[in-house]
């Protein structure tokens, strides 16, 4: 019966549960132990490592192909792109979109398509500028680059995408703002940060995977919001902003453990206020 | 309900899903599919051919089965980590012991595999990393250290107590994983068996180095179970 529980077992990767009976232990906080018998039972030998089976470790989720997409969504994006090119004149709202369907030949009051009007249009040209940028990116050396420079580079090619819009920006910023769609404007800004963060060659999975993101989230935003009301022929003067920006941030060395200085600044200084006063610490047994 | 068969049945082999009693009608045969909803294939074949094996259907992950586990990347980082910590915690005291110090530190090369490949995971898979490692960190060796300061039953309680929740946690996120029908998904259970595997390895060597000796061990063991289950909670969303 056991033999059989046990190739179940592993065929199913389901552990059977069994009850350990204690008598002492009141029922409440009888643990149920889930115990598997396995058939190499040498657990405290050191060589029991080296007896680990040989299995692949390297699972990848990244290089999916897409799920296929309804027959409402591929017309829905077909309207979103069309109508990119009557945001200077429209704005980001649904005369916008209703103009986009009319080019494809739709009755304009298809924009009821996007319920939340001009907001599904800015998310589209979020998600659009940030698959664009990464393409562009990966087209460069990026091996070549310092972390900086790529970081720049992805910045730059980013905003420049928002350049032909600029007109229209703070608008959708004004709207991006707005409670309702923090989550969306967020949420955005997340990716991208990450993307950049991504192709510049970060692969951190502590603190610094936190603070790398927040600080360039700092940068792209402060640069983006500069840019709306730079008049300089290209950019220029944004990119010089950018620039000093990024000198203010200094990736180069700017790790978590500057939160841990900081903690132990406080900790110290707590535990010398306490001295003074008379009490014994750490610092001065 | 009488079940009337035209043809001898022939035992339903559990190891492979596609294999089914050649000769019930298709009535009865629609009622065992409806009982393992997770397969999807025409009718006819399971007449003619339950036999032969189906070629796999690729289809790509839906967003929420990546999220779901986006998710279990998550967790089980920051719970290799907090093992990490904890093992830190007890070599710390008990480092030097004859008995204990080896079988410590034997424990804690292999969590610190599990986390390396953890680490590469959630890189290559782009998954965010848990935002509350200072605390999972600072709380594994307070309670390694603390539970070591007890004493090595004591220790090694903390341990079983760790490992069953782990072994727990792990076959919950293999039954979920079950349900997802993906090669890569494959690759990521088999990990996740050998590792729970050697977690209750863990759990075994513990009971064996006397845990439940150790003093007050039913509140010991109720109390650290409850705060890494609730850790679980806490790590698969933050």
């Amino acid at each position: 019966m056991l033999a059989i529980r046990r190739s179940a077992t592993r065929a199913l990767g389901r552990a059977p549960v069994s009850i350990v009976a204690t008598s002492h232990i009141p029922h409440a906080v009888t643990c149920r132990v889930h115990r598997i018998q396995t058939v190499r039972h040498n657990s405290s030998g050191p060589d029991a490592t080296s007896k680990r089976a040989a299995i692949s470790y390297d699972v990848n989720l990244q290089n999916e192909e897409q799920a296929v997409s309804s027959q409402t969504d591929v017309t829905a994006t077909h309207i979103l792109e069309a109508s990119l090119k009557h945001v200077p004149q429209h704005g980001w709202t649904v005369q916008a979109l209703g103009a986009g369907a009319s080019d494809l030949g739709y009755p304009s009051v298809l924009h009821g398509l996007f319920p939340r009007g001009g907001v599904d249009l800015i998310d589209y040209f979020l998600k659009k500028s940030k698959r664009e940028m990464k393409a562009e990116m990966e087209k460069l050396d990026l091996e070549s680059m310092k972390i900086t420079a790529k970081i720049r580079t992805a910045c730059i090619t980013r905003l420049k995408l928002t350049g032909p819009y600029i007109s229209r920006w703070p608008e959708a910023l004004a709207l991006m703002g707005q409670p309702q769609n923090v989550p969306m404007s967020l949420g955005n800004l997340g990716e991208l940060v990450d993307d950049m963060w991504y192709l510049a060659g970060d692969r951190s999975v502590d603190m610094n995977w936190y603070s790398k993101r927040t600080l360039l989230a700092g940068v792209y935003t402060s640069t983006e919001l500069y840019m709306t009301q730079d008049r300089s022929p290209d950019f220029e003067e944004t990119w010089k902003f950018l620039d000093r920006r990024l000198q203010d941030v200094a990736f180069i060395g700017r790790t978590a453990s500057e939160v841990t200085n900081y903690l132990q600044f406080g900790v110290r200084s707590a535990f010398g206020i306490l001295s003074s006063f008379g009490h014994k610490t750490p610092f001065n047994r | 309900m009488i079940l009337t068969l035209h043809g001898p049945l022939l035992p339903i082999r559990s190891s492979t899903m596609s294999a089914l009693p050649m000769r019930l009608p298709i009535s009865q045969t629609r009622q065992l599919i409806r009982l393992q909803p997770c397969c999807a294939r025409s009718l006819s074949t399971f007449s003619e051919h339950s036999e032969t094996p189906r070629p796999r259907v690729k289809r790509p992950l839906t967003e929420k089965e990546k999220d779901l586990i986006a998710a279990m990347l998550r967790v089980d980082h920051a719970g290799e980590l907090g093992a990490n910590w904890i093992y830190k915690g007890q070599m710390a005291v008990l480092g030097k012991d004859p008995k204990v110090g080896p079988v410590v530190q034997h424990m804690w090369d292999q969590e610190k595999f599990h986390l390396k490949v953890f680490d590469d995971m959630i890189a290559a898979n782009r998954v965010r990393p848990t935002a509350l490692r200072p605390f999972w960190e600072v709380a594994g060796y307070a309670l390694g250290a603390g539970t070591a300061l007890l004493g090595k039953e004591a220790a090694m309680a903390c341990t079983e107590a760790v490992e069953t929740v782990i072994g727990e946690h792990y076959n919950d996120q293999l039954r979920e994983l079950l349900k997802i029908d993906h090669p890569e998904v494959d690759k990521l259970r088999e990990v996740i068996k050998q590792f729970r595997d050697e977690e209750l390895e863990h759990l075994d060597t513990a009971v064996d180095h006397e845990a439940k000796k150790a003093p007050v061990y039913p509140g010991l063991t109720a109390v650290i179970q409850q705060g890494c289950k609730a850790a679980i909670w806490i790590a698969t969303r933050i």
